[in-house]
């Protein structure tokens, strides 16, 4: 495992985007993504597709990044394009026996592939702008409000913000384990199915004792400071809005605007 | 005989973690030494340990086990591991197995040994650290005392029969007594004629047993030679960000006074010569 610290996107550099502030960016980004499935015209995604290029650029991420988060999509992508193409009924513009290519699916699956394709774009220019910590205090934030109707939100954003903070241990440890059951002997990717999944206990076990342990330590360390589920607590970062993020609203609003109104130009 | 000739290793290449673990790494494990490779956090031991059993593959240079390229397309690395046995640190943290039987034998049988053959390897093994085999097979290792554990996890290792052990900090987290120990049953195990390699913090470990030192430095190697040598021949041990521990620095004043005031390894040495010679 030569990437050992390589997960997630967030891309660590200052730039407009990244002094944002996270809720707007999540907001705004959300609202993007649904806008996405509403655009009827070639022109208006156009449009989003250029405002996406230009977020990118102002976020300083290298293009072989955001192609790099395209990938995993790119077997979805394909698998429905191809099933829009043959499957979606209307003028037959190619027959061959019984299968049928009609306009409509062609039609269709160009919208979608752009649909899908922009959609990792957004939420690319989100996780490389924003870090796992603002991602989860933002969210904390925007569904603090659910707190009317008994929903713990401070607990759900908590939860979410230490499984976060884990992964890359979880990962690390995961490797260091794997290593050591090698040394002994061990083979992960040889035998039969269930001797594979066999191979798996002595890499597992360990990996669910030592994360439960850790769990342990960590809620004793959490309570040693002071840490009370449900009080009111100060934050670290204060989240304020200024004048970049409503800049950021009005111009991702008129160009959202823009991309629905606009006619199409063939 | 583990050969290592010019390794480079880097970590994360390309992104802003990218950190070079080993700079032209070139050095000889002979066999039935004791060896001691020391350094700082962060300065490649525990990479450069990793390498000798082709856990990981170095990015240029060659690891050599026996004369078996280790990281050559054909080469069986379960027989590399089997000629290598490395113990990590915190070993006790990968136990998985229901008893102490299980979990020794888990290396032995991996490498194909079954039957007597099996028990009387494991037997072996944990006798070798000092546990009763009747007491402890039928116990679950998880129920053990810390040192114990410990000594569970490197008989596993033992059990498969190596030529050479590589152990990263063994003796770290264990209180007096059972380091002590452990020290004594590592010198035993070289005594039977396995090659030993420690990675340690803890200088007095180094004073006491090891053979010859190796000190890395940010990836390189910047002392190969005698332990004595490493303690007296200059301040290599200040030149690896280490601290001589108090018997070196008492014995380098008395090297001071008199030129030729033979190699101390333990306090206990050292105050008798004290006594008899130098009162």
């Amino acid at each position: 495992m030569r990437a050992k610290f390589a997960l997630g996107q967030y891309n660590y550099a200052d730039s407009f985007l990244h002094r944002l502030d996270p809720r707007v960016k999540i907001l705004l980004i959300f609202f993007i993504v649904i806008l996405l499935f509403f655009v009827k015209t070639i022109s208006g995604y156009l449009i989003l597709f250029l405002f996406s290029v230009f977020l990118i650029v102002l976020s300083k991420s290298n293009f072989s990044s955001v192609m790099r988060s395209i990938k995993p999509i790119l077997v979805l992508l394909i698998f429905t394009a191809v099933f829009q193409i043959f499957f979606t009924p209307g003028t037959v513009i190619f027959q061959y026996k019984f299968v049928k290519i009609t306009a409509q699916g062609v039609k269709l699956a160009i919208y979608i592939s752009i649909r899908l394709i922009l959609l990792s774009f957004f939420t690319f220019i989100l996780t490389s702008t924003t870090s796992n910590i603002e991602l989860t205090d933002g969210f904390e934030s925007i569904i603090s409000p659910l707190k009317i109707f008994g929903f713990p939100a401070q607990e759900v954003s908590l939860m979410i913000s230490i499984s976060l903070r884990f992964v890359p241990v979880l990962f690390e440890e995961a490797d260091r384990i794997m290593k050591a059951q090698m040394s002994r002997g061990a083979e992960f990717n040889k035998g039969s199915l269930i001797e594979r999944a066999k191979s798996f206990l002595p890499l597992l076990l360990p990996l669910l004792l030592n994360a439960l342990n850790r769990a342990d330590k960590l809620a004793t360390a959490m309570e040693a400071r002071g840490f009370v589920i449900g009080q009111k607590r100060t934050k670290y970062r204060e989240m304020r809005l200024s004048g970049v993020d409503f800049l950021a609203i009005f111009v991702t609003i008129l160009v959202m605007g823009i991309s629905i109104v606009v006619r199409e130009f063939v | 005989m583990i050969k290592l000739r010019e390794v480079s290793l880097t970590y994360d290449i390309g992104t802003i973690f990218q950190s070079t673990a080993l700079k032209n790494v070139s050095l000889e494990i002979r066999d039935k030494e004791i060896v001691s490779i020391v350094g700082r956090i962060g300065s490649g031991k525990s990479t450069l340990i990793q390498l000798f059993n082709g856990l990981i593959p170095p990015d240029s240079g060659k690891v050599i086990v026996d004369g078996i390229d280790v990281n050559a397309k054909n080469t069986n690395l379960k027989i590399i591991r089997r000629k290598v046995g490395l113990v990590f640190q915190y070993p006790e943290e990968q136990f998985f197995a229901e008893s102490v039987f299980d979990e020794v034998s888990f290396g032995p049988k991996n490498m194909g040994v079954s039957g007597d053959e099996l028990v009387q390897c494991v037997h072996s093994a944990l006798s070798d650290v000092g546990l009763n085999p009747e007491i402890v097979s039928n116990l679950s290792p998880f129920n053990l005392s810390g040192g114990e554990k410990r000594r569970v996890a490197i008989a596993s290792i033992i059990a498969m029969n190596p030529d050479t052990i590589v152990l990263d900090e063994p003796t770290s987290g264990l209180d007096y007594l059972n380091k002590k120990m452990l020290i004594s049953y590592l010198k035993r195990e070289n005594a039977k004629g396995k090659t030993l390699v420690f990675v340690t913090h803890n200088m007095e470990e180094v004073l006491e047993i090891a053979d010859r030192v190796i000190a890395m430095k940010n990836g390189e190697k910047i002392f190969d030679g005698p332990t004595e040598d490493f303690f007296f021949a200059g301040n290599f041990v200040e030149l690896a960000g280490l601290d001589a521990p108090f018997l070196v620095k008492a014995q380098r004043l008395m090297r001071k006074r008199y030129a030729n005031f033979p190699f101390c390894r333990t306090v206990d040495e050292f105050l008798k010569l004290l006594k008899e010679k130098y009162s």
